[in-house]
Parts: structure tokens; sequence; C-alpha cells
């Protein structure tokens, strides 16, 4: 009984950490691009993406899956596709919600993060930008040789608190159906048994702690500048 | 021909006319400072020659060639182009050092010289491999004095120490003249010294010639060959020290140099 449970809710625990990655793997570039538009001297662009942001990060995430799993199918007869892994517990029908639940929570992110990177670039004085610019630098050395650098520094902390967020959002997906972490648990509440969802607790709780860890350890690495 | 002159600047911010009708001339070898009360357009004087600042009207020539004119600012004109190549005529050294804080002293240095050889090697011309920019960086870092701290980050530097490095940075691409902004404003009195000194070495030692925007009177005096007193964005005086500090014709200048000498015998 309890190793039959261990594998469901390991089971549920790995598609949480599936979410988890490729909300990074994808939120993380996407973030950047939305903070380069939002800074545009392209009016109209910048326009557009500050209000795209005000719109993800003013309201609910949870709102956002439903729009998004609901909303194209209703609207477009658009279907977010079936892929077939050949896994079992990835099944095809299952794999819409997932990706689904992916865009919602990578294009909510990525809002996020931009408005950090966005902070993170303001916050480099600009003596930075006219010290390497009279020493002969491009547009391009200048971000990469000089500015980028300092701008993840000053960015980690924030980004960290977000990253933590996110392993706890994970569990949103759940509600449609993503069987995710969240979802088995509540599925064993549901038949009366109430300890798994303690267990799952502590499943999040510890892939925290190892994710703190890596982030502190980063923070760590580049604590030998101060900017 | 002066090495290098300077014709009639104008730069206005908006409505407000910063500096009006800049002229002066500049051997090669000399040293001019640019004294002032704040406010009266120095720094921008100084961003204006380092293309920091785009002109309204004028022009700057070295030995006869035009490095800047109004035409320049002009993002659509091929001429904006010619800046990264005109910039190489002039080293900028900051108020605020503006050390990049991720690399240490040495490669503070070294960073400069290490792109533009990529560049020259990319475009087949001669280039100096790593370890003589290494050599040469190490040498300018030799220069101020601070060999011994080429592994250390800004922070953990003196304030002194870090000018200091940024001054020998500001030489690494080997520029025809050096432009300081108040290099010793932002350090506590006890640390200017080191920094004026090596300003002097630089002037004594290898004949740089130099455009110093201070308050440091006795420095000024001292170190200068020509002496240009703007006030309101104009040039009120430019001549030798001993003209420009002992008998200015200009009010202005006589006002200025009358309000220093008092305050320093309080
Ligand atoms: N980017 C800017 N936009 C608008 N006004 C500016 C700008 N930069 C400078 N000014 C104005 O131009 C005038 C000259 O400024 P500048 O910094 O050149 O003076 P300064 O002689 O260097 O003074 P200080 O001794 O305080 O450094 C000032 O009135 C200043 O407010
Ligand atoms: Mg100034």
């Amino acid at each position: 009984m309890f190793w039959k449970i261990t594998s469901e809710l390991l089971n549920g625990f790995t598609i949480s950490i599936f979410l988890f990655t490729f909300t990074l793997l994808f939120s993380l570039p996407l973030g950047l691009l939305m903070c380069f538009c939002t800074m545009s001297k392209v009016k109209p662009l910048s326009i557009f993406m500050k209000f795209i942001v005000l719109i993800l990060r003013g309201t609910p995430l949870m709102l956002q899956i439903f729009v998004i799993f609901y909303v194209p199918g209703l609207l477009f007869d658009f279907q977010w596709p079936m892929i077939n892994t050949g896994w079992e517990w990835f099944d095809s029908s299952f794999s819409s919600r997932f990706i689904a639940a992916l865009v919602a929570f990578s294009v909510n992110y990525a809002a996020y993060f931009s408005e950090i990177y966005r902070g993170g670039i303001q916050s480099i004085p600009q003596g930075q930008y006219e010290a390497a610019e009279v020493l002969g630098m491009n547009k391009r050395q200048i971000f990469f040789k000089v500015i980028l650098l300092q701008v993840i520094k000053r960015i980690i902390p924030p980004m960290s608190n977000e990253v933590i967020t996110l392993i706890k959002d994970t569990s949103l997906a759940n509600v449609i159906a993503v069987t995710e972490l969240m979802f088995v648990a509540n599925l064993k509440l549901k038949t009366g048994l109430i300890w798994p969802i303690f267990y799952a607790g502590l499943f999040y709780f510890i892939f925290n702690g190892i994710v703190t860890i890596i982030l502190s350890k980063v923070e760590k690495k580049l604590s030998y500048f101060k900017v | 021909m002066a090495f290098l002159e300077v014709r009639n600047i104008e730069k206005s911010f908006g409505k407000v006319e910063v500096l009006k009708d800049v002229s002066f001339d500049l051997e090669l070898g000399e040293v001019l400072s640019i004294i002032g009360s704040s406010g009266n357009g120095k720094t921008t004087l100084l961003r204006c020659l380092n293309y920091l600042e785009t002109i309204d009207g004028g022009a700057v020539s070295i030995n006869g060639e035009i490095i800047l004119d109004e035409e320049y600012g002009d993002r659509k004109n091929p001429k904006n182009k010619k800046i990264s190549i005109n910039r190489k005529h002039y080293g900028l050294v900051f108020q605020q050092f503006n050390l990049f804080p991720q690399y240490t002293a040495l490669k503070n240095i070294m960073l400069p010289l290490e792109l533009r050889e990529k560049e020259r090697k990319k475009k087949g011309l001669n280039y100096l491999d790593n370890k003589q920019i290494e050599e040469e960086s190490l040498e300018l870092l030799k220069k101020v004095g601070l060999e011994e701290k080429k592994d250390n980050y800004p922070c953990e530097l003196s304030g002194g120490q870090q000018q200091r490095v940024a001054i020998a940075r500001a030489m690494v691409l080997k520029p025809d003249i050096l432009c300081f902004d108040e290099p010793t404003s932002a350090l506590d009195p006890e640390l200017t010294g080191e920094v004026l000194k090596v300003i002097k070495e630089l002037k004594d030692e290898f004949k740089i010639t130099m455009i110093i925007v201070t308050h440091e009177m006795e420095f000024a005096r001292n170190i200068s060959d020509k002496v240009l007193h703007l006030s309101k964005g104009k040039v009120a005086s430019f001549g030798t020290p001993s003209e420009v500090f002992d008998n200015p014709a200009n009010d202005d200048t006589k006002q200025f140099i009358a309000s220093y000498e008092r305050m320093k015998n309080e």
C-alpha cells in the first residue's frame, strides 16, 4: 500500500518537475525577449508589451490556465496537440492538458521575469556603458562583456524567489486535470486517505530545499565582486 | 596649425545653452586644465569631445583633420560611423572611476585591448597575442604603481587605487589625448595626493597630452601649460597659468580666482 502510493505520487511528482523544468526553459528566454520589447524605442511595441505584462501579472495564474486550455477550443475550434511519447504515464490525451498548462506557466512566468530583467538592466549605472563606450566597445560587446554578469548578479535574489514560487505554483495545473503531484494526492484524499497529502507536501518541501541550495550556490559564486 | 584645434563648440540641452562658442588650441604634449565653478559646462565640454554628447555646432580637428563637427551627431549621416574610429584619439577618466566590478584590476585594463586585437585579427591585420596584451597591461599598472594589486577586484581597492587603475585603463589603447573629469573629487582628501602624483608623472615622464577638468587650483597651476576658465558656458580666459591665475583680464575670472583665494585663506 505504502509503496504503491509512493510510486503513484512519484509519477505525479515527475510531471510536476517536468512542468517546472520546461516552464523555466521557455520562460527565461521569453522573459528576456519581452523585456527587450518593453524597453524598445519602438513606442507601439513597448506599449503593447507593457500592456501584456500588466495583464499577465494582474490576473490570477489559475484564470490564465483556464483561459489558455478552454478558450481556443471554444472560440476557434483549436485543440492543444496530442503527442504520442510512448510513455505510459504521459498518454497522448493527457499531453494536450500538459501543453496548455505549460504554455500558461511559461507566459505567466516570462512576464514576471521580464520585469526582473528590466529592473536589473536599468539598475546598472550609465557610467558603465559610457566607460565601455569610450574604450571602443560596440553595443554587443558592452552588453555581453560588461553589463550581463552585473545584471545576473543583481537579479539572482528576486529570480530565486520566483523560481521557488514556481515549484509551488505547479500544483495549480491540477485544475485542468494535469496529473501532477497535487492532483494525485487530492485523488487519495477523496478516497478518504489523509496521509498522502502530507507525504506530497514533503516532496515539495524537499525539492524546494534542493533548488534553494543550488540557487544560493550560484549566488555565492558571484559574491567575489560587488555591483 | 595646432595639434588639437577646438573651434566654436555649441551645445544646448533643450532651451538651455550650456556651451557657447568654445574655442581653444592645444599643442602635442601640453597639459590643459579647465577650471570654473559648478554648472558652467566643464563636464559637458569633455563629454562633447568624447562623443558622449552630440554637439550643435563647431568642429574639432587633430593635426588638421576634422574629427568632430555637427554632422557627427546625426545618426543617419555616414560620418556617424566614424565616431568609433575617431574615439581612439581620446582616453577618458571619469569622476566615479567606472571600473568594471566583475574584473580584476589587470583584466579591467586588458579587456579593451583584447577586444580591439580580436577585431584586428578578424580583419587579418597584425595583432597582439594574449601574452603581449597582458604584458602591456601590466606595464601600465606598474606606471600607476599598482602592480601588486593586479589580481584584486575593484571592490577590494581604495578609491585612489581604483582611480589609478582607471587611468591605466584609459591609456591602454594609446590615445593621443587623455581627458580627466574631476579625477579626485569623488575621493577622500587624503587619497587625492596619490592620484595627482600619478597624473604629474604621466606628464613628466611620458609627455602625454592631457585635458584635466579640476577644482584643485594649486595642482592646475603647477601641472598645466594652459588653463581655460569656463564661465557660463563661455571661455572667459585661456592662457598660461600665470596669465589666468595672476593677472586675469576677464572680470569673471578675476572674481572666480578671488573667491578661490578667499576660500583658501579662511
Ligand atoms: N543631460 C543633461 N540634460 C540637461 N541638462 C544638462 C545635462 N547635462 C548637463 N546639463 C546642464 O548643463 C549645465 C552644465 O553642466 P556640467 O555638468 O557640464 O557642469 P560642470 O561645469 O561640469 O559642473 P560641476 O563642477 O558641478 O561638475 C548645468 O546647468 C547642467 O544642469
Ligand atoms: Mg562636472
